[in-house]
């Protein structure tokens, strides 16, 4: 990730790209991912869900003529991904980006993201933080957490993903119809979840590695005391999903 | 093994059987199938190990390993009932919430030529009415989707 792209050229040409951005409280880091996330995406084409924020996160993003659609109650990060997939799927969009508003992700690594999608190798790419790209680092009972969920969501005969908690993800068309109606609301359900649920269904999954920035504002969604217990009821339901997608009855909600 | 270690171990299989079907089809969430393995679990362990029970039991003093079982069994149903009234009360205030959000969202689409979700084209150019009162709580002129929720949102507590 040393030369940046040509901002506007990296997309230019391809197919159309639309951006899903769930933000709850995150009005101190807005204006910086909006900021260098416009030179990629035009802003008619970027949603930014805020779901049930109780600062200006909303009127902060409106500043920047993006999307914004209000959730009238706080329904999580999968909710507000699934608001914002609905409103994208209404245009012509062929790709989806999804990042988070905290700043932790890069607007520049958004094309090396999609490269997967636009070359039909994948149906959703993760952007994985422990490839050896950038300083990204966690404490030791994060990066456990981590490992086990990474060992829940392998299969066999699939390369593993190295990180499957991350909210950077792209996807084509098909995958977000699908995650539009299907991702699960809890913690964690966007990422882990959602994982396994495209896999179910056949479709192809793969990574990239990708620059993490430490966050810019704001305080991380999510104590460590509550992450165990998330942790706990996330291997339950995968354990739902894979017995689910066993027997063909994955879509059905 | 006598009947009570094995009624011990037929009800803990029951409940992890039932936690597991209600849990396969979103009956119930994956927080409550938790709880209930959890619970199954515990019973399959003392119906296979009743040393383990009974130690526990005496170690609280209980004469009775029986009694330990009902004060356990009484305390944490009294504690579901608890955790489940606190969800319910919740889920009532969202519930009224999102009523007060779809009726003024109702109010707004009747009354106003402009649809509540822009083409994208013209983001940021739609003035809603009564989507930004002036001087108020922080309001988002021109967002496109659900401008007239945050007049609601921005206030509350969430």
């Amino acid at each position: 990730m040393t030369a940046l792209p040509q901002p506007d050229a990296a997309l230019q040409g391809t197919a159309v790209v639309g951006v899903v951005m769930p933000a709850h409280n995150e009005e101190a880091t807005l204006p910086g991912v909006l900021t260098s996330l416009l030179a990629y995406v035009p802003a008619d084409r970027i949603v930014v869900v805020n779901d049930g924020s109780s600062d200006a996160t909303g009127a902060v993003a409106a500043a920047y003529g993006v999307r914004v659609a209000t959730c009238p109650i706080n329904l999580g990060v999968g909710g507000a991904i699934r608001v914002g997939l609905r409103l994208l799927l209404r245009d012509n969009v062929e790709l989806v980006v999804q990042m988070d508003a905290d700043g932790q992700h890069d607007p520049a690594d958004i094309p090396a993201l999609l490269s997967p999608v636009i070359r039909e190798e994948a149906d959703l790419v993760i952007g994985a933080r422990f490839s050896g790209v950038g300083d990204y680092r966690v404490g030791p009972l994060r990066r456990v957490a981590m490992s086990i969920l990474a060992l829940a969501v392998r299969l066999r005969r699939t390369e593993p993903l190295t990180d499957v908690t991350s909210g950077f993800k792209a996807m084509n068309r098909s995958t977000a119809e699908l995650l539009a109606g299907l991702l699960p609301f809890d913690y964690l359900g966007d990422t882990v979840e959602a994982i396994l649920i495209v896999r179910g269904t056949g479709r192809r999954v793969t990574q990239v590695p990708v620059q993490m920035k430490y966050r810019q504002g704001g305080s991380p969604s999510h104590p460590t005391l509550r992450s165990i217990r998330s942790v706990a009821r996330v291997l339950v339901a995968v354990v739902f999903i894979r017995a689910r997608s066993a027997v063909g009855r994955l879509g059905q909600r | 093994m006598n009947d009570t270690l094995r009624g011990l171990l037929i009800a803990g299989i029951l409940i992890l059987v039932i936690a597991f079907i209600l849990g396969f089809r979103r009956t119930i969430n994956e927080k409550y199938a938790l709880v209930w393995f959890v619970v199954g679990g515990g019973l399959i362990l003392f119906g296979l190990v009743p040393e383990f029970l009974a130690r526990i039991s005496g170690g609280l003093g209980f004469n009775l390993t029986s009694n330990f079982l009902l004060v356990v069994t009484s305390a944490f149903l009294a504690l579901m009932v608890l955790q489940l009234a606190a969800t319910v009360g919740r889920l009532e205030q969202q519930v009224r919430h999102l009523g007060e959000a779809l009726a003024l969202l109702a109010y707004e689409q009747r009354n106003s030529p402009a649809p509540i979700v822009s083409e994208p084209g013209d983001a940021g150019g739609n003035p809603e009415p009564g989507g930004a009162p002036a001087g108020g709580a922080p309001a988002v002129a021109g967002a496109d989707a659900g401008a007239g929720l945050t007049s609601l949102t921005t206030p509350e507590r969430r």
